[in-house]
């Protein structure tokens, strides 16, 4: 068999156990406009499961789950629920390291040239949504992870979850757990943008940090190479 | 502004001249009046702006749950009752299953009175004053008016808007008789429909039970101890002979009575003496749970099951997000959405124009999430505070539902 022909059947599996499972899912049912598109639009349906599986640690599942609901990643158009399915997109991506098909390939087969392209597509992506939407918390902090991912983007990074703390519209643990990587990071090794700093009050906002990581995933955020003292991720 | 202002002075200057609209009630009922629920109605001028009234009652939205308002009707989406009573009957744009499932959820805005001819049988003054402080009015109907956010003038400008074609009726010949009107209370089953809080009458039923079983007659049925504040004293009698006549439409049937028999009720609603209703008191605030509270119960249980009704977001709604995210009822905008635990961290638009956490201690160090549902119950006893009270409207959430936010905020909020 042929490696596009692997990749199809690989697909195909996909698409019939996760229609399968979109089948015999439950939904709560709440009645009002605001909730009758999740029953009325499958791509809406789509888009809630795909967000659910990015809170459980799922982003590759995210990912796919969030292109049905997009379409070609090429395409454009007004449309809320495509945007929301970008957003998704890009962050799942940001959260799987780039482990995810954007693009017309297969499933499995990542290189990491194609890895760095799903990653600067996910930036790039997230940079023109967070723009267009400076007070939405939600994209802020999406953005900030994505920006954490790359090292030239660290500062602004670090300035940007920072601030999003102090007013304490962070959204996610794993925001939490970028800001105390970069907190551990300007402690650990002060660079040209941390020559202010100073070391001890870093730590005590990384530990600050992955103490909210924690508290918001109810599990141990730290990687077991950080814990004892405020590694970076 | 300077018409506002010429229609304060003339108001000014007919109640100088002791020339008020409404005649000052007398004997025997005033000395009813003093004893009812009186002393929480905002004693306030009878004369308010027609025409800022309108566009008053445009700016806060009646129409987005009442009838009658003379305004244009909303766009199902934006119709609250409208939607609701669509999915009841099936009009609604959805799958089958889907509608099943939701006419068993839905409970609230399934009916709201009219305000068709409102002005034929009720006082503006007290219109203005329920605007401004809504009360538990119809025991057997979930409540659901919200707290507007009005002046003094400008609820009474909305009252005269709302009574601006009362038909005048003329008072009723003479006074009736209350113990005849008590007997007749008991023999006309009215008490089937109405409770008369306070009042020593026979015959009075409590529905208990789900409201969805009610047929609409009980439902809307006021509480009548409200009605010597409410109903204009010369539109009793007439009201009560044949409400058809003054309100089409209204759910009050009418009853076979002589006009004397129906002054006599009148007498009975108006000025039967009323015992002051127990005391309500807040309910005392749970302390923190110790069991682990995390997001998914505190969404099942609470956000999901009350608030992202108004405090959605537009991408998964077929309207804006609801008033508590793009604004509505008088209200601005607060852009926040409760329907994800993303979204609940994201915050709000806060008074101040600023996007804030909805976790930010107030004053005395509770959250604001909790503050507001604190304030809803307060509200509910006849204690509203500079903090509007959450659900808007809509009955306060109970102890328990409260303790479960507090408890998840304190525990760190967990995913």
């Amino acid at each position: 068999m042929s490696r596009l022909s692997k990749s199809v059947v690989a697909r195909l599996g996909w698409v019939l156990l996760l229609g399968g499972l979109a089948t015999v899912m439950t939904r709560d049912g709440h009645a009002c406009g605001n909730v009758t598109r999740l029953r009325t639009e499958q791509r809406a349906q789509l888009l809630v499961d795909a967000e659910d599986r990015l809170r459980r640690g799922m982003p590759v599942l995210a990912a796919w789950w969030a292109a049905q609901a997009h379409g070609p990643i090429d395409a454009t158009g007004d449309d809320r629920l495509r945007a929301r399915a970008r957003r998704l997109l890009a962050i799942a991506t940001t959260r799987a390291d780039g482990d995810v098909a954007l693009w017309s390939v297969g499933l499995l087969n990542y290189t990491p040239a194609l890895r760095e392209k799903n990653l600067r597509w996910a930036l790039h992506t997230l940079t023109e949504l967070a723009a267009e939407a400076p007070d939405d918390a939600i994209l802020q902090t999406y953005l900030g992870e994505a920006l954490a991912k790359v090292p030239e983007h660290h500062a602004v990074a670090h300035q940007k979850l920072s601030a999003l703390a102090a007013a304490d519209r962070l959204v996610s643990p794993e925001g939490y757990a970028a800001l105390a990587g970069l907190h551990a990071e300007a402690a650990a090794a002060p660079s040209a943008w941390f020559l202010s700093s100073r070391a001890g009050v870093y730590h005590a906002l990384a530990e600050d940090a992955w103490r909210r990581c924690d508290a918001m995933s109810a599990a141990t955020c730290r990687p077991p190479a950080a814990r004892g003292g405020g590694g970076a991720t | 502004m300077e018409r506002r202002s010429r229609w304060w002075w003339l108001a000014l200057a007919l109640i100088a001249l002791g020339c008020q609209t409404e005649a000052a009630p007398s004997g025997p009922a005033a000395s009813a009046r003093s004893s009812g629920p009186s002393s929480k109605a905002a004693v306030l001028p009878e004369v308010g702006d027609v025409a800022a009234g309108e566009a008053l009652v445009r700016e806060h939205e009646c129409h987005r749950c009442h009838e009658g308002t003379g305004l244009a009707a909303l766009p199902v989406d934006k119709h609250c009752v409208g939607c609701h009573q669509s999915i009841l009957t099936g009009a609604f744009e959805a799958p089958a299953p889907a509608l099943a499932e939701w006419r068993r959820n839905i409970v609230h805005l399934r009916h709201v009175p009219s305000l068709d001819r409102a002005g034929a049988l009720l006082r503006p003054a007290w219109i203005a004053s329920f605007l401004r402080a809504p009360h538990d009015l119809r025991p057997h109907l979930p409540a659901t008016m919200p707290r507007l956010d009005v002046t003094e003038a400008e609820a009474r400008d909305m009252a005269a808007y709302l009574t601006r074609d009362a038909p005048r009726v003329a008072p009723a010949a003479a006074e009736g008789d209350v113990e005849r009107g008590r007997a007749l209370f008991a023999a006309k089953q009215c008490g089937s429909c109405h409770a008369f809080t306070g009042a020593d009458a026979a015959g009075l039923l409590a529905h208990a039970g789900d409201p969805r079983a009610l047929a609409v007659g009980v439902l809307l049925a006021p509480d009548l101890r409200h009605t010597r504040e409410r109903v204009r004293p010369e539109a009793l009698a007439a009201w009560i002979a044949d409400p058809q006549a003054l309100r089409p439409g209204s759910p009050m049937p009418k009853t076979p009575l002589t006009e004397e028999e129906a002054r006599d009720l009148a007498a009975f609603v108006a000025r039967a003496p009323l015992a002051e209703p127990p005391a309500k008191t807040a309910p005392a605030r749970l302390p923190l749970l110790e069991r682990p509270v995390g997001y998914e119960e505190v969404s099942r249980r609470v956000l999901k099951k009350v608030c992202w009704h108004c405090h959605s977001q537009p991408d998964f709604a077929r309207g804006d997000g609801g008033p508590g995210m793009s604004g509505g009822f008088g209200f601005r905008g607060r852009q926040l959405d409760l329907s994800s635990y993303e979204a609940v961290a994201g915050g709000y638009l806060d008074a101040a124009g600023e996007m804030a956490s909805v976790f930010r201690p107030t004053a005395d160090g509770t959250p604001m999430l909790v503050a507001v549902m604190l304030a809803r119950q307060a509200e509910e006893v006849g204690r509203p505070s500079e903090v509007r009270g959450m659900p808007l409207g809509l009955p306060a959430l109970s102890p328990e539902e409260i303790q479960l936010v507090e408890t998840w905020i304190a525990q760190g909020r967990a995913r």
